[in-house]
């Protein structure tokens, strides 16, 4: 019992840092913002699954202005062993709401959070991210 | 190779193990992963000492459990304490230094201009050990009553 706990334990993490692990974008990335009218701002993930197990990834992305949640999208997707899944998420606004929320002084934030679960939902790793991002 | 010999060594490699071996491992930590292990708030040095405590412990109880009599009340005691603070080293572990979480774990991280909070849920793990050592504890109790029944002289049935 303890050698399959072991063994559930090493594969759990193996595969559940892992997915996490790709699923954070590296290095420098912009946002190629659409000013349309809305105004869509796409966030695009790559979870890579290089575990022996299926892992599912919540996750979920928003933008917040003076403490209110403005607009905000998620996707809960399922990675098999061995698998890349790409996740789309966009955030809408309007043309009138970006002008304003994209001045200089506004108290801008953007929150994600990611949890990666496994071993049959049994074991989980999230992490909720407030990033500061008002106008430079 | 006699009981004792056996549990001198065992404690010796238990104190190597988890003594010994945390002891030196902050000399040989990176100065860039402990500059990011100290930002994340992880309390690294008190949870490399809740492990040598542990440790010490556990040697302490391997090595009395070599020298008493295998069918004496202490010998029971020493096995169960024994498997007691396997418990406490594995809900340690799963829970990086947090008894109180049991194998849950959250630490929050502040950098620059971002604020994060990480959770890890290794609970399972814990409930899994928990019924391990119950049977362990059960397995130890059953061997001391044979070894009590063995010891006790011909003729006479061990209380």
């Amino acid at each position: 019992m303890q050698l399959v706990s072991t063994v559930a334990l090493i594969l759990g993490m193996h595969t559940m840092l892992g997915v996490f692990a790709t699923a954070l974008p590296s290095g420098e990335h912009e946002i190629d913002i659409q000013f349309t009218d809305p105004v869509i701002i796409p966030f695009t993930l790559t979870p890579t699954n290089n575990g022996y197990l299926e892992a599912t990834m919540e996750v979920s992305v928003g933008m917040v202005i003076d403490g209110v949640k403005v607009a905000s999208d998620s996707a809960t997707i399922t990675i098999p062993p061995g698998s890349i899944v790409p996740v789309e998420l966009e955030l809408s606004i309007s043309q009138a709401d970006a002008q304003e929320y994209f001045q200089e002084g506004i108290d801008l934030q953007w929150e994600t959070y990611i949890s990666v679960t496994t071993l049959y939902d049994l074991i989980s790793f999230s992490n909720h991210m407030v990033i500061e991002g008002g106008a430079q | 190779m006699t009981s004792k010999t056996g549990a001198v060594i065992s404690a010796a490699i238990t104190l190597i193990l988890f003594v010994g071996i945390p002891y030196m491992l902050p000399s040989y930590i990176p100065p860039g992963l402990a500059v990011q292990i100290e930002q994340s708030g992880f309390d690294l040095a008190g949870f490399i000492n809740q492990i040598m405590i542990i440790g010490a412990v556990t040697a302490g109880f391997t090595l009395v459990g070599g020298f008493v009599d295998p069918s004496s009340v202490i010998a029971l005691v020493v096995k169960i304490a024994q498997a007691g603070s396997s418990l406490v080293f594995m809900v340690l572990l799963l829970g990086a230094g947090n008894i109180a979480g049991l194998g849950y774990t959250q630490f929050d991280i502040a950098m620059q201009g971002a604020q994060s909070s990480i959770a890890m849920d290794l609970r399972v793990f814990v409930y899994i050990s928990i019924g391990t050592i119950l049977l362990k504890i059960v397995q130890v109790y059953l061997e001391w009553n044979e070894a009590r029944i063995e010891a006790a002289p011909p003729g006479r049935i061990a209380p």
